[in-house]
């Protein structure tokens, strides 16, 4: 069953053609890894994916719900998909705790104590149960990460969009991360994961989509596409991607 | 006949009228903060249009001296048959002049938190009000701060000028205590010294948030 | 509800007392200018100095300049320093209260453009054998002050602003042109307007033409 349908989706920004006709369906439960070079578009079509970004053509839908990025939707669509930033985005006035019960409490309307065992259960499951009261000053980058993780799971989406979540991470803090993710992909939560991080495209996600220049210039099996790519660009990315690693 | 005035009497004279300084002061202060909160609301939420009105607002106050918007507010109300007292004139003139320089304040505030900020509570579903209440103010109050409080010292020191138009604050009651005593050297040393006292803690205080928001 | 008709007309008599007075307001800008940022700028290098006497006596100055209202400094200056001797007429005392005012906010703003010049800059400045004096005047003063000249030019216009309260010590400037038509002609609003639309101009103006010579002074920096 397809959680989120997407149909010749076309955007512009002023003369520049971002998405050139993207059509791609997104089934209940799967993990999807965007790839591609920086500007070929693939943060751009997440952003879409929960209306963050505008399109001009084409439609975005999930569920019986239309994706626009029409103010008013932005609530209605929070309560179903999470998204996840390359700058964690954590607010620095609030502790991991608050971070997590915010929403919860001014969006779902929960009462207060609710959203306090919601966030301890939240930060227990990303592994940073110890750290409830700590602001994001004081954590490392890959702990910030999991708090951000842990506000998006406590509104419990059906669908979790992750936008390069590692690259602003040191090295030695992609793995903590990654691992979370990879518990959410096992527990059959609805993944878009747009990465730079091939190895763990290639275990995790259950299909890989490779962009080019605003298309989809292939797409298919993780494993499959890794191990033969159909046509050169992709090719030629793979062998960059590792010769950068 | 000239009248005796003790070093006391004087003193009691510029405190008494202190209280019109610090009230003109409050209402300023308090009726600018909440004007600036319309205008800063309008201004993250309207058009082009709107924000062209206000920064018209905003260009027009900065670019004008105080004594002459004073004197425009307070000669604009007979034009249209409503007859003024100083006081109702300065305070609706310094509210007007407090906002147009705290709207640069906070607006610069908000404009400088990073949008990842506003997008984060975009997709955590939070409305324009409870993303201002529970991220965005928190953060901007802090960046805002201290050139707040170092405006009110400005606005403390304005509140002189409403003298001009009759309100008897402090140096009014300095200017009419000078007619009758003849000590000018001594009254408005102790008036720039009065008004030391209201400004000088503030300055401290605008130095130390400066000091501690970096 | 009475109507009421704005009348300009009624003022182009007095448009001679509008333009002296302008000229006046114009003529102690320009002068308060050149002396508070001369002022401003010796103050920020005493106070970037030892902690001296001198550096003391300014840093008071600088507290109780920006700690009071000019109007109290303005009447001080004029009804004030007469009780020790020291008489001066309004116009002197006038462009004195603007300077002492404006070269304790410029000392500020030199100040602390000073206070972060980057060591390294003192240093090679040193090594190469320039005394302090020239250090300050090749190397440190013309980044600093480039760096501050917007912040140097805004304090500028606002004390030409605030200089509308020198009519109370009935030097004739432009706020005293109003003051004088409205009292002969009634026509309160129209003065007034007419004045703050010429202070608006002249601020423009003043600041534009800071800010071309900023350009032509800091040239090739």
């Amino acid at each position: 069953m397809n959680i989120m349908t997407i149909c010749s989706l076309q955007k512009y920004y002023g003369d520049n053609h971002v998405l050139k006709g993207i059509d791609l369906n997104i089934r209940q439960g799967e993990s999807v890894a965007i790839i591609g070079q920086s500007g070929s578009g693939k943060s751009t079509l997440l952003r879409c994916m929960n209306g963050l970004e505008d399109y001009q053509e084409g439609w975005i839908r999930f569920g019986n719900m239309l994706i626009t990025s029409d103010e008013k939707k932005a609530r209605e669509i929070s309560r179903s998909i999470g998204m996840i930033f390359q700058q964690f985005n954590l607010f620095p006035h609030l502790t991991a705790a608050e971070n997590v019960m915010l929403a919860p409490r001014l969006v779902l309307g929960l009462p207060e104590k609710e959203c306090r065992t919601l966030a301890e259960e939240m930060l227990e499951k990303v592994g940073l149960g110890e750290r409830m009261d700590y602001y994001p000053s004081g954590l490392s980058g890959g702990q910030q990460q999991r708090v951000a993780i842990a506000r998006a799971l406590a509104m419990k989406p059906r669908m979790l969009l992750c936008d390069e979540i590692t690259s602003a991470l040191d090295p030695e803090l992609v793995g903590e991360v990654l691992k979370v993710v990879e518990q959410l992909a096992s527990e059959g939560l609805s993944l878009v994961l747009v990465t730079h991080e091939m190895a763990f495209a290639r275990d995790v996600a259950n299909r890989v989509v490779f962009m080019h220049k605003g298309k989809i210039h292939e797409e298919g099996p993780a494993k499959e596409l890794f191990r033969h790519p159909q046509t050169a660009e992709l090719e030629q990315f793979i062998s960059r991607a590792r010769a950068g690693l | 006949m000239m009248m005796e005035f003790t070093l006391w009497d004087i003193i009691r004279n510029l405190l008494f009228a202190m209280r019109w300084t610090l009230a003109l002061s409050l209402v300023a202060l308090g009726g600018g903060a909440i004007f600036t909160l319309v205008l800063l609301t309008l201004r993250l939420t309207c058009g082009a249009r709107v924000n062209r009105a206000i920064s018209l607002y905003v260009n027009l106050f900065q670019g004008t001296p105080i004594l002459m918007q004073l004197f425009l507010v307070f000669f604009a109300f007979p034009l249209v048959g409503i007859e003024v007292s100083p006081w109702t004139a300065a305070s609706v003139c310094l509210i007007l002049y407090a906002s147009a320089y705290l709207l640069d304040i906070w607006y610069s505030a908000v404009r400088s938190l990073p949008r990842g900020q506003w997008e984060a509570c975009r997709v955590l579903g939070l409305s324009f009000p409870q993303t201002m209440r529970h991220v965005v103010m928190p953060q901007a109050i802090r960046l805002a701060a201290a050139p707040s409080v170092g405006f009110i010292v400005q606005l403390i020191k304005n509140t002189s000028l409403t003298s001009v138009i009759g309100f008897e604050e402090m140096t009014k009651v300095g200017m009419v205590l000078t007619n009758a005593t003849f000590e000018p050297f001594k009254i408005y040393g102790l008036l720039a010294l009065g008004y030391f006292l209201l400004c000088f803690p503030l300055s401290r205080l605008a130095r130390r948030l400066e000091g501690s928001s970096r | 509800m009475a109507t009421y008709v704005l009348n300009f007309q009624g003022l182009a008599d007095y448009a001679q007392h509008f333009a002296s007075g302008l000229a006046l307001t114009a003529e102690l800008a320009v002068a308060a200018t050149a002396g508070g940022v001369a002022l401003g700028i010796i103050g920020g290098i005493v106070r970037n100095g030892r902690k001296n006497l001198l550096y003391k006596i300014w840093t008071a100055y600088v507290e109780l300049f920006r700690n009071t209202p000019f109007l109290v400094q303005l009447f001080f200056i004029f009804f004030g320093l007469p009780e020790l001797g020291i008489h001066l007429s309004a116009e002197p005392a006038a462009l004195l209260a603007l300077i002492v005012n404006l070269g304790a906010y410029i000392t500020e703003i030199v100040r602390a453009a000073i206070a972060v010049t980057p060591k390294g800059q003192w240093e090679a400045a040193r090594v190469l054998g320039l005394s302090k004096w020239q250090a300050y005047r090749k190397v440190v003063l013309p980044p600093a002050i480039r760096k501050v000249y917007p912040a140097i030019v805004g304090q500028c216009v606002l004390v030409m602003l605030g200089s509308a309260v020198i009519s109370q010590i009935s030097c004739e400037d432009l706020t005293y042109a109003a003051s004088y038509t409205q009292s002969i002609t009634f026509l309160s609003f129209e003065s007034y307007m007419a004045a703050t639309v010429l202070y608006l101009l002249l601020a423009v103006i003043m600041r534009h033409a800071m800010l071309g010579l900023g350009k032509v002074l800091f040239r090739g920096n």
